[in-house]
C-alpha cells in the first residue's frame, strides 16, 4: 500500500470518524472493527488531561482532527505492517548464504521505529522487545555476537513482538510473558555466546604494474582488492610510477612558482609607474631646458647712440663699419653674441662675457645631459617591454606547470567503480545499476576523501527497508530498482548524481555531507522523475589554484569564489529578498558608508530556494587567481576556507559562503539585538510542521496540538519534509531523527542552507536518548531535544517557550 | 610576601636553599601548595631558564607606560611598523589580526591589551616581534623598541610577581634593578618571557571560535 494511498484513505476515515463514532465504523473492515472494540474496552485511552488546554475552538488544521480510536487502530495497523517487514527482512537473511550483516540495517531501522511508536503509545512490552532487537543488531554489528546466533535471537524477536501484538489485540491489553520469555532466551544466549576474535586483515596491492590505477589503490583505496572489469571500463592511459615524496615536493615547488605570479605582477607594476614617473620628470627637464635656453639667448645688439662713444677706438671702429651695417650685416654679427655683447647699463664688461659664457655652456651640458637621459629612458622602456614579455612567459609557464602538475594527481572516476559495484551486489534484491561518465578525471586526493562517504552512501540507500518492503511487489511486476550514477566535470567543478529509483533510508546524506564540506562543495537532494530520490554532490575537481573575486570589506580585501556566487549587481536594481552585509556576516567593524551612487552586491546562487540573495559589499575590486592555504587549526573560522596572499605580501581571507551563511543565521545572528528584534516581530503565526514516518505518531501529535491551538502540517518522510519546508516556513518544526529518504540530522543539515527557514524553531522528538545524539542535534541547529514517549505537556511549554524566546 | 618570592625562576639554587630555610612551616606548605596548583593549572612552557652566571641578552619595548625587556631567545624577527594586518572574524580583544610571515599565516597580538585583559586602541605605529615557539609563530605587537640587544646581569636584578598586570601571568615578573645602570633611571621594570603565553593565546584564540 503506497502511503499517498494510504493517507486518502485514512483521510476519508478520519472524515467519517470524526463526528460519531458509528458514522466512522461504516468505512471499516470487519478486523478493523474488532480492534477498535477492543480498544474501547480498555479505556486506557483517555483525552489528555494534565494540560491545560485552552477553551478556544482550534484553529484551522490541514489533517481533520483524529480521535483516539482512530490512532490506536492505526498503531494496530503499522506495527503488524512492521512486523512482517522484518519477518520478510528475516527470510531473506536465513536464504542468504554469506548472510551479510549490512541487511540487518532494515531490521534496526524498523525496529526502532516500532520502539518510538510503541513507547509513545505506552505499549512498553513492544517497546522492550523493539528495543532488544536494536541491541542484538548492535551486538552483530561490532562483532560480539555471531551473525547466525543473532539471526535466530531476531527471529525469537519478532515472534515475541507479533505475539504481544496479538495478546494485546485479543485480550485488550499488553502482555509481558512474550518479552519475559525473550529476555530469558537472551541471557542463555549471551552467556554462550562466542566471541568473534576482531581480525586485522592487511592487504597489500602489489606494485608491479604500470597503470596509475594500481598506485591509486595502494596510497588511497587501502584494504580491499579491486577486481577491475577491464571490459566494461574504457582503457586508461599509460602511465608511469613515481616517487610520492618527490612528486609531492615537486608541485610544493610548481605551487611557489604560481604563488610568485602576483608579487611579480606587483613589481612589474610598480617598475612601470617608476618608468612613467621617469618620463614625466623628463618633460619637466626638457621644458627647463627650453625655459633656460630662453634665458641664455642673447638679446638684440643695442644701437651705439653717436651720443655715447664707448671709446674713441670704438667709434673709429663703428665708423669704418657703418657702410657694413646694413640689415645682412647684423644677421651676420647675431651668432656671435658672445663676442659683442654690451650691456646698456654697465657698458662693456669683460667679466660679464665670462658668465655669459659659462651659462651657455650650462646650458649644452644640460642638452647633452637631457639627450643622455632621454636615450636612457628609451633603453629602458625597451628593456622593460622584453621583460614585461618574458615575465608574461614565464608567469604562463609557470601556471601551466602548477596546472600540468595537478593534473598528474588526476585519477579516473572508474578505479571507483568495482567498489560501488561490490556494493551494489551486497543488496538484498537485484538492482540495475547504470553508471555515465566514468572516465572523469578527479584529483587524486580529492577521490581518497570522497570514497568511504560515497560508498556509505551507496551501502545506505540501497539497503533500504522501503526496497526490501517493496521487493515482493516489484519481482512481480519485473520492475527492477535502479540506481544510476552520473559524473560529469565543467571547468574545475565535478558534479556526481547519484539517482534511486525509490525512496532511501533516511541519514544517507549525513554520510557523504562533512567529507564534501571539508572539500568545498555542496550535496543536494531532489525528488526524480522516477519518483526516487537524487543525490548531487558538486565538488572541486583539483585543489590548485581557485578563481574568485576581489571585494572590499571596510579596508579588507576577502576573496569570494565564483563557483558559490551567480552574478555581481547593483543592490538598487537587484531584486532581492534576503540582503545580508558582509562585514555583518564576518563580524568586521562597520565602515562609514562610502558616498557613491551604487551599492554594489554579490548575488548568490538560488538552488532550491524560492528566496534570493545577496551580499553586499564595499566595493568589488578585479578577478583574481589565488593559490590557497588552510588556516592553523587555532585560527580557523566557520566561513573562512583558507587564505591567499597578494602581490604586496597581505593575506586575503578566502570565503567559504554557504559555510559563513549558515553560521551567521544559526548562531551569530542571533546574537545580534536589532535581529532579534527583527525574528520577534515576524513571529505571528502557530504553525507547527510534524516529520515523522509514524503515521500514528503524527497523528496523535496533530491531535494534542489541534486542541492547543496550533495549527499543524505533516510529512511522513525527510524530502517531503524538506518540500513543506520550503512551501511553507512553519513556526515549529517537530523532527523525527530516523526516516526515509532524509534523516532528521540530514534535515538540520540541509536547513541551514536555506535563509527562508533561519526562523524555524526545531524541536527533535525523538526515542533516541542518548547525550552523543543530544549534542550532535543542537550541534546542528535544533533548538530543543525532546525523547519518546514525551509527556504532552512537555512538548506543549517547550514549543511555547521557543516562540516566546527573546 | 611570600607568595610573590615563589615566583622567582632566576634565583639560584643556593638562594633558593636558603630563601626556602628561612620559609615558616606554614609558609613553606603554602608555596608547596601553589607550585602544585599552578602546574596543574597549566602546562605553559618552562621560563627562561638561563643559567644565573650567563648574562640574558633582550630586547627592550615600551608597553603603554611600562618598560619591558624581552629575552632574545625566540625572537625570530622584528618586524617594521608597515605591516598590514587582515582581520579575522572572532577575535579575542587582544588580538589585532593576522599577517603573513615566511610562508605563514600568523596571529597577531596586542602584547598590553593581552596582558591587561582589556580592551586597548589598536596602536597605528607599531612594531612587532615575530616570537617562535615549538613550531608555532605568533607575532607580538609593541608601541616601540627602546633597545636592542641590552644584556642584563641577573644578579643586579630582584623579580616578583606583577602588580600592574592582571594576576597570576605566568611567564612575566615584575623587576627591579639592584642598582640603577643599564635600564636607566627607571627602575622598575618587566621580564617576559614569551613563549609562556602561547598554550593560553591559542586556547584563547580557539575559544573565541567556540564561544557563540
Amino acid at each position: 500500500m503506497s502511503e499517498d494511498l494510504s493517507q486518502q484513505e485514512y483521510g476519508e476515515e478520519e472524515e467519517e470518524n470524526t463526528h460519531a463514532h458509528g458514522a466512522g465504523e461504516k468505512g471499516m473492515s470487519a478486523d478493523d472493527l474488532a480492534v477498535l472494540r477492543t480498544f474501547d474496552e480498555m479505556e486506557i485511552w483517555k483525552t489528555p488531561s494534565s494540560f491545560d488546554v485552552p477553551n478556544t475552538p482550534p484553529l484551522r488544521t490541514h489533517n481533520v482532527v483524529a480521535t483516539d480510536e482512530d490512532i490506536l487502530l492505526l498503531f494496530a495497523a503499522e506495527v503488524d505492517e512492521d512486523i512482517e517487514q522484518m519477518k520478510r527482512a528475516l527470510s531473506q537473511l536465513e536464504l542468504d548464504d554469506t548472510l551479510d550483516t549490512t541487511r540487518f540495517a532494515v531490521l534496526r531501522h524498523v525496529a526502532h521505529k516500532v520502539r518510538g511508536t510503541a513507547g509513545a503509545m505506552e505499549h512498553s512490552a513492544m517497546a522492550s522487545i523493539a528495543q532488544r532487537i536494536e541491541e542484538i543488531i548492535a551486538q552483530v554489528d561490532n562483532g560480539s555476537l555471531l551473525p547466525l546466533i543473532g539471526l535466530n535471537a531476531l527471529v525469537q524477536a519478532v515472534l515475541a513482538l507479533e505475539i504481544t501484538l496479538r495478546d494485546a489485540l485479543e485480550h485488550g491489553r499488553e502482555s509481558d510473558l512474550p518479552l519475559r520469555r525473550l529476555e530469558h532466551e537472551l541471557e542463555q544466549l549471551t552467556l554462550s555466546m562466542p566471541v568473534i576474535p576482531v581480525r586485522t586483515v592487511h592487504i597489500t596491492v602489489p606494485l608491479t604494474e604500470l597503470s596509475p590505477v594500481p598506485s591509486e589503490v595502494e596510497n588511497g583505496l587501502q584494504g580491499e582488492t579491486i577486481e577491475q572489469d577491464t571490459q566494461a571500463l574504457p582503457p586508461l592511459p599509460p602511465g608511469i610510477r613515481i616517487d610520492t615524496q618527490r612528486f609531492e615536493r615537486l608541485l610544493s615547488f610548481s605551487e611557489q612558482l604560481a604563488e610568485r605570479r602576483n608579487p611579480l605582477e606587483n613589481a612589474q607594476e610598480q617598475v612601470e609607474v617608476a618608468l612613467h614617473e621617469l618620463h614625466a620628470a623628463q618633460l619637466r627637464l626638457q621644458h627647463l631646458e627650453s625655459s633656460l635656453a630662453n634665458l641664455t639667448t642673447p638679446p638684440p645688439l643695442p644701437r651705439v647712440s653717436p651720443g655715447y662713444p664707448a671709446s674713441s677706438l670704438v667709434e673709429r671702429m663703428l665708423k669704418d663699419a657703418a657702410p657694413y651695417r646694413s640689415p645682412q650685416h647684423v644677421r651676420k654679427l647675431k651668432p656671435r653674441p658672445s663676442l659683442v655683447k654690451v650691456n646698456a647699463e654697465s657698458g662693456w664688461d669683460t667679466l660679464e662675457l665670462e658668465r655669459f659664457s659659462e651659462r651657455e655652456k650650462s646650458a649644452h651640458l644640460l642638452s647633452d645631459a637631457m639627450a643622455c637621459v632621454t636615450l636612457a629612458a628609451a633603453r629602458v622602456q625597451d628593456a622593460y617591454t622584453h621583460l614585461h614579455r618574458l615575465t608574461q612567459q614565464y608567469m604562463q609557464e609557470a601556471t601551466e606547470v602548477y596546472a600540468s602538475l595537478h593534473l598528474l594527481r588526476l585519477t579516473p572516476f572508474s578505479v571507483l567503480l568495482p567498489r560501488l559495484q561490490r556494493v551494489i551486489a551486497k543488496s538484498a534484491v537485484e538492482i540495475h545499476f547504470e553508471v555515465r561518465g566514468e572516465a572523469t578525471e578527479i584529483d587524486k586526493d580529492i577521490l581518497d576523501a570522497l570514497a568511504p562517504p560515497l560508498l556509505r552512501l551507496l551501502r545506505t540507500c540501497v539497503i533500504d527497508s522501503s526496497l526490501v518492503r517493496d521487493n515482493g511487489e516489484r519481482t512481480e511486476t519485473h520492475n527492477m530498482p535502479h540506481v544510476w550514477l552520473y559524473a560529469s566535470a565543467l571547468s574545475n567543478e565535478v558534479t556526481l548524481e547519484l539517482g534511486f529509483s525509490m525512496a532511501v533510508q533516511g541519514g544517507a546524506l549525513d554520510a557523504v555531507h562533512p567529507a564534501i564540506q571539508q572539500l568545498g562543495g555542496t550535496v543536494e537532494l531532489q525528488r526524480n522523475s522516477e519518483g526516487g530520490v537524487s543525490f548531487y554532490l558538486c565538488f572541486p575537481r583539483s585543489q590548485g589554484t581557485v578563481r574568485g573575486l576581489l571585494v572590499l570589506v571596510g579596508k579588507q580585501q576577502v576573496v569570494l569564489p565564483f563557483s558559490q556566487i551567480q552574478r555581481v549587481g547593483d543592490e538598487q536594481h537587484e531584486q532581492l529578498d534576503i540582503v545580508y552585509r558582509l562585514y555583518k556576516l564576518l563580524d568586521f567593524p562597520p565602515e562609514p558608508p562610502p558616498h557613491r551612487r551604487v551599492s554594489p552586491v554579490v548575488v548568490l546562487p538560488q538552488g532550491r530556494s524560492r528566496l534570493v540573495a545577496g551580499i553586499v559589499v564595499d566595493e568589488v575590486v578585479c578577478d583574481v587567481d589565488v593559490v590557497v592555504k588552510p588556516l592553523d587549526s587555532h585560527l580557523r573560522r566557520p566561513g573562512i576556507a583558507g587564505t591567499a596572499l597578494d602581490g604586496k605580501g597581505n593575506v586575503l581571507l578566502l570565503l567559504d559562503v554557504p559555510a559563513l551563511l549558515n553560521y551567521y543565521t544559526t548562531v551569530r545572528r542571533h546574537l545580534l539585538p536589532e535581529e532579534q528584534e527583527n525574528s520577534r516581530v515576524q513571529r505571528t503565526q502557530r504553525l507547527v510542521l510534524i516529520a515523522d514516518d509514524s503515521r500514528v505518531l503524527r497523528t496523535s501529535l496533530a491531535q494534542t496540538l489541534t486542541h492547543a491551538n496550533y495549527e499543524t502540517i505533516e510529512a511522513g518522510d525527510g524530502l517531503e519534509a524538506l518540500d513543506k519546508l520550503t512551501q511553507t516556513p512553519p513556526n515549529i518544526f517537530l523532527l523525527d531523527m530516523e526516516m526515509p529518504n532524509l534523516s532528521g540530522y540530514d534535515l538540520l543539515n540541509i536547513m541551514r542552507i536555506y535563509p527562508e527557514l533561519t526562523d524555524v524553531k526545531v524541536i527533535m522528538l525523538t526515542s533516541r536518548a542518548s547525550d552523543k545524539h543530544k549534542q550532535r542535534a543542537l550541534d546542528l541547529g535544533a533548538h530543543a531535544y525532546l525523547i519518546k514517549p514525551c509527556p504532552q505537556h512537555v512538548l506543549l511549554e517547550t514549543i511555547e517557550r521557543l516562540l516566546t524566546r527573546k | 610576601m611570600m607568595n610573590r618570592q615563589n615566583t622567582l625562576p632566576f634565583l639560584s639554587a643556593y638562594e633558593y636553599a636558603d630563601y626556602l630555610e628561612k620559609l615558616s612551616d606554614e609558609e613553606f606548605w603554602q608555596l608547596a601548595r601553589d607550585k602544585a596548583d599552578t602546574s596543574r593549572r597549566t602546562s605553559y612552557p618552562s621560563a627562561p631558564t638561563a643559567s644565573y652566571d650567563e648574562l640574558w641578552v633582550c630586547i627592550a619595548c615600551s608597553l603603554r607606560e611600562a618598560r619591558c625587556i624581552v629575552p632574545l631567545t625566540n625572537i625570530r624577527e622584528i618586524l617594521p611598523p608597515s605591516q598590514s594586518i587582515t582581520l579575522l572574524p572572532d577575535m579575542p580583544h587582544w588580538m589585532l589580526g593576522i599577517l603573513a610571515w615566511r610562508g605563514e599565516t600568523i596571529a597577531v597580538i596586542d602584547l598590553c591589551a593581552y596582558l591587561t585583559k582589556k580592551h586597548s586602541p589598536c596602536p597605528m605605529q607599531r612594531v612587532t616581534l615575530i616570537v617562535q615557539h615549538e613550531g608555532l609563530a605568533l607575532a607580538f605587537c609593541v608601541l616601540a623598541i627602546d633597545a636592542t640587544f641590552i644584556t642584563i646581569d641577573p644578579k643586579q636584578i630582584v623579580l616578583s610577581q606583577p602588580s600592574m598586570f592582571s594576576v597570576d601571568i605566568v611567564g612575566m615578573w615584575e623587576a627591579t634593578a639592584r642598582q640603577v645602570g643599564e635600564m636607566g633611571k627607571q627602575n622598575l621594570f618587566y621580564v617576559m618571557h614569551l613563549p609562556a603565553f602561547f598554550l593560553d593565546i591559542v586556547q584563547g584564540i580557539e575559544r573565541e571560535k567556540a564561544r557563540e
